[in-house]
């Protein structure tokens, strides 16, 4: 039982993970990154590709993997978002054009990568087993869990605290009058995709090291429970997707432990769609749902 | 939206002219016989002057691409093989059916119709071979599944054959022998129960289970997609079995078996057709130590020209090959066996002739086709032991 529980909060931190980089995106822009399943999975597997190439260290991995996700962000608000701006229909092709440039991302994964499953070398991250009161958790669990709550904690206080974050939640209050005050919308707008996209490949990384192995579907696996976690943390709030991320993990893993596994993909929802009864704006959403 | 009367009664017309259209191509099947289709002498001495045409569908991108990729590449090998013999010529037409069911069906009908094919080999999976074998049943066309392994396959029609170990066979050969090696009591089944081959498995599995007198303590099941098995795993550590078995495809068996040799299950892990590949113990490094596998061949065989197909393979495609490039290798040779028995490519001969092989000396192991279609072989078990496949 506890080590269901434990089971159900490192799934959780994953898709908690996955879910802020989405989150923070919409929170600020209103826009719908259907793209970010894509970079998650390309994290995964430029995250597989340097570590077997350079054999570089776990803690110098991660800032890479990032710095490329970042990247991958910028070029990402560049092609697929920022020709859009001031359209009628913005927010709708931005959809569009996202789901297009994660479909290019997918077919250059398969060109570079091929379609079989790529993984980590067995002797990368030594994998001892740790036992904590009879709960057994492997180094790499801990290295999952510590590092995505620096990271969520660490975006909370960029986001309140720094001169980045006050610009951006001047973008998501008003985007114009931000401009009249002297905001570069236009540099917290790209900020905004390369963070979102930087979280979203360590997430697509730490999850490949966990499984230990990554293939193309890595992202479709996660994308939809990653959603169910936004809704059910109400879209755009950070502590949502953070506390969202774990109920979906836990209530996974006890689903599993109380019922029969081939329950597993109902529960997730069927909570999702009670939360939403009982309180329609999601466990954290306020009525004004615009916050970051 | 709503239509305009006189555009609906365009499109209401424009649909009634697509209908009677499809009704004219859909004319049966014409299985006249192509006489430059029959040759002259029989077995070795055949001599056929048209080149013989078989289809060749496979999984090559995609979910199965695992397996497709292996099937392409094996298929060909043999077909090279057996042009270079000479008598009869062989043209191999390659589709990739991307793993979905539309794509299958709609390489079959390519192959039947636009190719007009001797025969078709394939496809990957067997949830295309449901739909896709109707089509050649009704159409006239002998196909031969070379890793079609679910239940009811040749059964749909007297067309239907299958080179391919059904996955009751093997399993029902490598849980009595993992028994009689490890003394089994007590043991967890984990199978995927969104796929047709593994949820078919798996039924055979509690069969075999129950006829050896192996309890079941748990039983879990998980989606092809799924990629975190630890709820499921924890389950069977805390029961300590003596055993796992396991009803996956390669995409799931890597990261479950990690997992659980993360966890520390010492358990051995026994499964079936799926594990039997090089690619899967290369991916599972020192994780692979102790897996027991069924199958329909080893590298480790010493069957008949088993080990020149192991070396031309390697020299060919810089890799080694696994089962699926094996099976797929033998259908060429059993469909050259049909073809050469009446000397004679047309349909219906090779349809006759596929029906009577016995015994034939593959790299398999001695393989025989019945008039049902399906295949009888002796099934190999083998137990992954210092990173390679031996035999148990």
């Amino acid at each position: 039982m506890l080590q269901q529980l434990a089971n159900g909060v490192f799934a959780g931190s994953i898709y908690a993970l996955f879910a802020i980089g989405f989150t923070l995106v919409f929170g600020i822009l209103r826009h719908l990154n259907l793209a970010h399943a894509a970079i998650f999975t390309a994290g995964a597997f430029v995250g597989i590709e340097i570590a077997t190439r350079t054999g570089m260290p776990i803690w110098v991995l991660f800032p890479v993997v990032a710095a490329v996700g970042a990247l991958a962000g910028l070029l990402l608000e560049r092609v697929a978002f920022r020709p859009l701006a001031g359209r009628d229909d913005e927010h709708f092709a931005g959809l569009i054009s996202s789901v297009a440039f994660g479909g290019v991302l997918i077919a250059l994964i398969q060109a570079r990568y091929g379609t079989e499953p790529k993984s980590f070398k067995q002797d990368y991250f030594p994998n001892q087993l740790f036992e904590f009161g009879g709960i057994r958790v492997t180094l790499t669990q801990l290295v999952t869990l510590g590092l995505a709550l620096v990271l969520m904690l660490g975006l909370a206080w960029l986001v309140s605290a720094t001169p980045l974050g006050r610009a951006m939640r001047a973008v998501a209050e008003n985007p114009t009058a931000a401009k009249v005050v002297g905001v570069n919308v236009h540099s917290v707008t790209a900020g905004t995709y390369a963070l979102s996209s930087a979280l979203g490949t360590v997430a697509g990384a730490l999850l490949a090291l966990n499984l230990g192995q990554a293939d193309r579907g890595l992202g479709l696996s996660i994308e939809l429970i990653g959603f169910a976690v936004i809704i059910l943390g109400g879209l755009g709030s950070l502590w949502g997707a953070m506390a969202a991320g774990i109920v979906l993990g836990l209530a996974e893993a006890l689903t599993i432990h109380y019922f029969d596994s081939t329950w597993k993909g109902l529960v997730p929802f069927a909570l999702l769609f009670l939360v939403l009864v009982i309180r329609p704006r999601g466990l954290f959403g306020h009525v004004k749902v615009r916050e970051v | 939206m709503r239509l305009k009367s006189s555009s609906a009664a365009a499109a209401i017309a424009a649909a009634a002219l697509l209908v009677s259209a499809g009704c004219v191509s859909e004319s049966p099947a014409s299985n006249e016989s192509d006489s430059a289709l029959t040759g002259s002498g029989t077995g070795a001495d055949c001599t056929i002057d048209e080149t013989v045409k078989i289809g060749a569908v496979f999984s090559l991108t995609e979910a199965a691409a695992f397996a497709g990729a292996y099937q392409s590449e094996g298929f060909e090998l043999a077909i090279e093989e057996l042009n270079a013999v000479g008598g009869v010529k062989y043209e191999m037409i390659l589709e990739d059916d991307k793993t979905t069911v539309e794509d299958s069906v709609a390489a079959f009908e390519k192959l039947i119709n636009r190719d007009e094919v001797s025969a078709i080999v394939g496809p990957t999976l067997s949830n295309m071979a449901f739909t896709t074998y109707t089509d050649a049943q009704s159409a006239g066309v002998p196909a031969l599944g070379v890793s079609t392994t679910a239940e009811g396959i040749p059964e749909i029609g007297d067309y239907i054959f299958r080179a391919s170990l059904p996955e009751e066979v093997a399993l029902a050969a490598s849980i009595p022998a993992a028994k009689e090696s490890l003394g089994l009591e007590e043991v967890a089944v984990l199978y995927d129960s969104a796929d047709e081959f593994t949820a078919s498995a798996y039924n055979t599995i509690l069969d075999v289970l129950a006829d050896e007198g192996i309890e079941v303590v748990v039983d879990e099941s998980f989606e092809t997609a799924d990629a975190d098995f630890s709820a499921q795993l924890t389950k069977v550590l805390e029961a300590d079995v003596d055993a796992v078995i396991l009803s996956a495809l390669p995409g799931a068996t890597v990261p479950l078996v990690k997992q659980a040799r993360d966890l520390e299950i010492e358990a051995p892990i026994v499964g079936g057709n799926a594990f039997n590949s090089p690619v899967l113990v290369g991916a599972l490094e020192t994780a692979s130590e102790g897996l027991i596998v069924g199958g329909a061949w080893s590298a480790a065989a010493e069957t008949t020209g088993n080990a020149e197909f192991i070396a031309n393979y390697f020299a060919k495609y810089e890799r080694q090959p696994d089962q699926f490039a094996a099976q797929a290798y033998t259908a060429a040779y059993l469909l050259d066996q049909a073809i050469r028995a009446d000397c004679d490519a047309n349909r219906e001969a090779i349809k006759d002739n596929l029906g009577q092989i016995l015994e034939f000396d593959s790299i398999l192991g001695p393989i025989s086709i019945d008039e049902s279609g399906e295949v009888t072989q002796e099934p190999v078990v083998q137990i992954v032991r210092d990173g390679e496949f031996t035999l148990l």
